[in-house]
C-alpha cells in the first residue's frame, strides 16, 4: 500500500470523518435531550455520527484496495489565487472605495488568472464592466451601495 | 371543469404585460447561458436571486423558471453547432447533432431539437397542471413522520439516480444537512455552529453557498483547463423539415417526451438523466442502430424532447410537496423562501395565482423559445466567439454584486469566497455539490418534521414504520440503496454515465 494519502477515496474519507466527529462533538454540547423532546444537539449529533461512520468506511475501503485507486489531481493554485484574491479585494474595497473602483479592480486582478492575459484587453474590459454595473445595478436597479470613494462622495 | 378554471386563472396571471416581460427575460437569459458553456442554470439563478428581491413573487418565479427551461433549449444549439454541450443535459445531443451539422444538416437538427422541445414542453406543462391538484390533495394527508420519510426518500433517490459514487454523495447530503443546521435552533434559541459570529445566527446564506459552490468554484475549474474553444459555424441549410423528416422524428419525440416526463418527477431525475436514457432507448428500438453517432435524426429528437419534458415535470414534486428533486429546484425553493412563500402543498390554495400563473407561463415560455431560438441563431453563434477570458471576470463581478445586495453584507462576500474554496476542494475530491445543496435546503425541514413526529409518538421511532405512507416511502428508499449496491446494476449505471 503506497502512500494512501494520495488517493481520492482516502482523502474523502478523512474529510468526512473529521467533519462528522467535529460536528457531533460540538452538537453534543448543545444537549441531546430525549427522542420525545429533542434537544438542539439531537439531529446534528446523529448526522455527524453518520458522516463520521461513512468517512471511516471510505478510509477502510481505500486501504483494502479492491479497485484501482484514483489519484488526487494537483491544485491549480494560480487561477484559484487570482480569483479569490480579486474577490477578497472587492470585499475590502467596496465599503470605502465604492463600486466603480472595486469592480474594476475585481476584473483586472481576476483577469490575471487566465493564461491569455493581456493588459490592454483587461483594462478595456474592466472599464466596460465597471461602467455597466454602475449603470445597471446602482442607477438602474437602485441597489444601495456607494459608487465612489467616501472622500469624494 | 375545474382544470379549465385553473388554467384560465393561470392565463390571466401569466398574460399580464408585466409577467410576459419577465417570462421573456427569463427565457432569453436561459437561452444565453445555455448557449455559453461553463455557466449553468444553478449559478445563473443564484446570481439573479437578489435582483428578483424587488419583484412580485409570481414574476420572480416565472423569470427563474424561464432560465431553467430556456437553458435546455440553448444548450442544444451549442451542442449541434460547435460540438460543445452548453448544458450537461445536451451532452448526448453532441453525438448525433454535431454529426448532422457536419453533413450539412445543421438546420434540420436545430429545427428537430426545437420542435421536439416544444412538443415535450407543452405535454410536460399539461401533465404538471393535471397532476398538481390530486397530488397536492394527497399531500394534505401527510403527517410529520410521512414528510420525514418522504425527504429521506427524495434525498436517497437524488443520490442514486445522479452520477458518481453513491457513498460519497450520501456524505455530501449529510454535509449539506449539517450546514443547514447552522444558526438559531427555533425551539431552544441556541445559536448552533455560529462560533460566536453574529452574522451566522440567522444561518448560512443560501445565495452565498450556491454561488460559491457553483459559480466561483466552476470558474476556477474552467480556468484550469485552458484549451481554446473554437466556434465552427457550419453553413445553415433550410430549417424547415421535409415530410419524411417529420415522419422520422415523430415517434422518437413522443417516446422521449414520455420517458422524460416520467424521469423528471423522480428525485434526482431532471434533464440530464432523461436525455441519456432517451438516447439509450432510441438506439435500442431503432431499426438502424449503426447510424447512431453518425448523424441519426432520432438521436437528436428523442433526447432533446426528453430533457425538456423532464425540466418541466421536475416542478411537480417542488410545487406539490415542497421537495426539490435537483439542484435547480433547490434554488427555486430558495427563491420562494426569499419571498416568504413556504413551499409545499399549501402554495396551491394560498397562492393560486402564483401556482397556476407559473404553470401557464411555462407553456407561454415554450412558445417564446420556439420563436426566439430559430430566428436568433446567428446571434447565438456570434456570442460563442466572445472569449472566456473576457467573460469570466464579468461573471465574477455580477456574482459579487449579487451576493452583497442580498442583505448589504460584506460578510456574505467572504462567505461566498469561502464556499468557492470548498467547492474547488470538492471538485478535486470528485464530489458533486448538488446533493449538498439539496441537503442544505431540506435540513431544517427534516429536523422540524422529525421533532414533531417523535413528539407525537412520545419518542417511539416505530411511528415511521407504523404509518403506511411513511413505511412505503422508507421501503422505497431502502430498495433504492439495495439496488445500487448490487454489482450488476452498478455496472449498468456506470455505463449509462460513461458518456459524461
Amino acid at each position: 500500500m503506497n502512500a494512501p494519502r494520495q488517493h481520492v477515496d482516502f482523502s474523502v474519507g478523512l474529510l468526512y470523518l473529521l467533519l462528522g466527529c467535529g460536528s457531533a462533538g460540538v452538537a453534543y454540547g448543545y444537549g441531546l435531550g430525549t427522542p420525545a423532546r429533542m434537544g438542539a444537539g439531537f439531529f446534528p449529533f446523529w448526522l455527524g455520527i453518520g458522516l463520521g461512520l461513512l468517512g471511516l468506511g471510505a478510509i477502510l475501503r481505500a486501504g483494502s484496495r479492491q479497485r484501482p485507486a484514483q489519484r488526487l489531481e494537483p491544485w491549480a493554485w494560480k487561477p484559484l489565487g487570482w480569483v479569490l484574491g480579486a474577490l477578497g479585494l472587492f470585499a475590502l474595497l467596496l465599503p470605502t472605495a465604492g463600486l466603480v473602483i472595486a469592480s474594476a479592480v475585481l476584473v483586472l486582478v481576476s483577469s490575471r488568472a487566465s493564461a491569455q492575459f493581456n493588459w490592454a484587453a483587461s483594462l478595456a474590459n474592466a472599464a466596460a464592466i465597471s461602467l455597466f454595473s454602475a449603470l445597471v445595478f446602482v442607477a438602474g436597479l437602485g441597489l444601495p451601495m456607494p459608487l465612489w470613494p467616501t472622500f469624494i462622495g | 371543469m375545474e382544470l379549465l378554471d385553473h388554467l384560465a386563472l393561470g392565463f390571466s396571471t401569466a398574460l399580464t404585460l408585466h409577467n410576459l416581460l419577465y417570462a421573456f427575460i427569463g427565457c432569453l437569459l436561459g437561452t444565453l447561458i445555455g448557449v455559453l458553456p461553463g455557466l449553468g442554470p444553478v449559478a445563473t439563478i443564484a446570481m439573479l436571486l437578489p435582483a428578483t428581491y424587488s419583484l412580485a413573487p409570481t414574476s420572480a418565479l416565472i423569470m427563474l423558471a424561464g432560465i431553467y427551461y430556456g437553458a435546455q433549449y440553448g444548450g442544444s444549439t451549442t451542442a449541434i453547432l460547435v460540438n460543445l454541450p452548453g448544458e450537461s443535459s445536451s451532452v448526448v445531443t453532441t453525438l448525433d447533432g454535431y454529426q448532422m451539422a457536419r453533413q450539412g444538416r445543421a438546420g434540420l437538427a436545430l429545427a428537430t431539437a426545437a420542435l421536439g422541445s416544444f412538443f415535450a414542453g407543452t405535454v410536460g406543462t399539461l401533465l404538471l397542471a393535471a397532476f398538481a391538484g390530486p397530488l397536492t390533495d394527497s399531500a394534505m394527508d401527510f403527517g410529520p413522520a410521512d414528510y420525514f420519510s418522504l425527504m429521506v426518500f427524495g434525498l436517497i433517490g437524488a443520490v442514486v439516480l445522479a452520477s458518481g459514487s453513491v457513498y460519497q454523495a450520501i456524505g455530501m447530503i449529510l454535509v449539506g444537512l449539517l450546514l443547514g443546521m447552522v444558526g438559531t435552533d427555533v425551539n431552544s434559541g441556541i445559536a448552533r455552529f455560529s462560533f460566536g459570529r453574529l452574522e451566522l445566527v440567522d444561518g448560512l446564506n443560501f445565495v452565498c453557498l450556491a454561488m460559491g459552490l457553483f459559480g466561483v468554484a466552476e470558474i476556477v475549474r474552467n480556468l484550469e483547463d485552458q484549451s481554446v474553444r473554437q466556434a465552427i459555424s457550419p453553413g445553415l441549410d433550410r430549417l424547415w423539415p421535409r415530410r419524411e423528416d417529420f415522419k422520422g422524428m415523430a415517434a422518437p419525440i413522443i417516446r422521449g417526451t414520455a420517458l422524460g416526463a416520467f424521469l423528471g418527477v423522480l428525485p434526482g431525475g431532471g434533464a440530464a438523466l432523461a436525455s441519456f436514457s432517451s438516447y439509450a432507448l432510441e438506439k435500442k428500438v431503432s431499426r438502424h442502430p449503426h447510424l447512431f453517432g453518425h448523424g441519426a435524426l432520432e438521436g437528436v429528437a428523442g433526447p432533446e424532447s426528453a430533457n425538456n419534458a423532464a425540466a418541466q415535470t421536475s416542478f411537480v414534486p417542488l410545487l406539490t410537496l415542497g421537495i426539490p428533486s435537483n439542484a435547480v429546484m433547490a434554488m427555486m425553493i430558495g427563491a420562494m423562501l426569499i419571498h416568504n412563500i413556504q413551499p409545499g402543498p399549501m402554495v396551491i390554495s394560498q397562492n393560486p395565482e402564483l401556482f397556476w400563473g407559473l404553470i401557464v407561463s411555462m407553456w407561454i415560455g415554450n412558445v417564446m423559445l420556439l420563436a426566439l431560438n430559430l430566428p436568433m441563431l446567428g446571434l447565438w453563434v456570434k456570442l460563442l466567439k466572445v472569449p472566456y477570458r473576457l467573460m469570466y471576470p464579468a461573471i465574477l463581478v455580477f456574482c459579487a454584486i449579487g451576493v452583497f445586495s442580498v442583505q448589504n453584507s460584506i460578510f456574505d462576500l467572504w462567505q461566498m469566497l469561502a464556499f468557492g474554496v470548498v467547492g474547488y476542494l470538492f471538485a478535486k475530491l470528485r464530489l458533486g455539490p448538488a446533493p449538498l445543496l439539496l441537503g442544505f435546503v431540506l435540513g431544517p425541514l427534516m429536523e422540524e418534521n422529525l421533532r414533531r413526529a417523535l413528539l407525537i409518538s412520545r419518542g417511539h421511532f416505530a411511528v415511521f414504520v407504523e404509518r403506511p405512507i411513511s413505511l412505503v416511502l422508507l421501503c422505497a428508499a431502502v430498495g433504492l440503496v439495495i439496488v445500487m449496491v448490487l454489482p450488476a446494476l452498478r455496472r449498468n449505471r456506470a455505463e449509462a454515465f460513461e458518456a459524461e
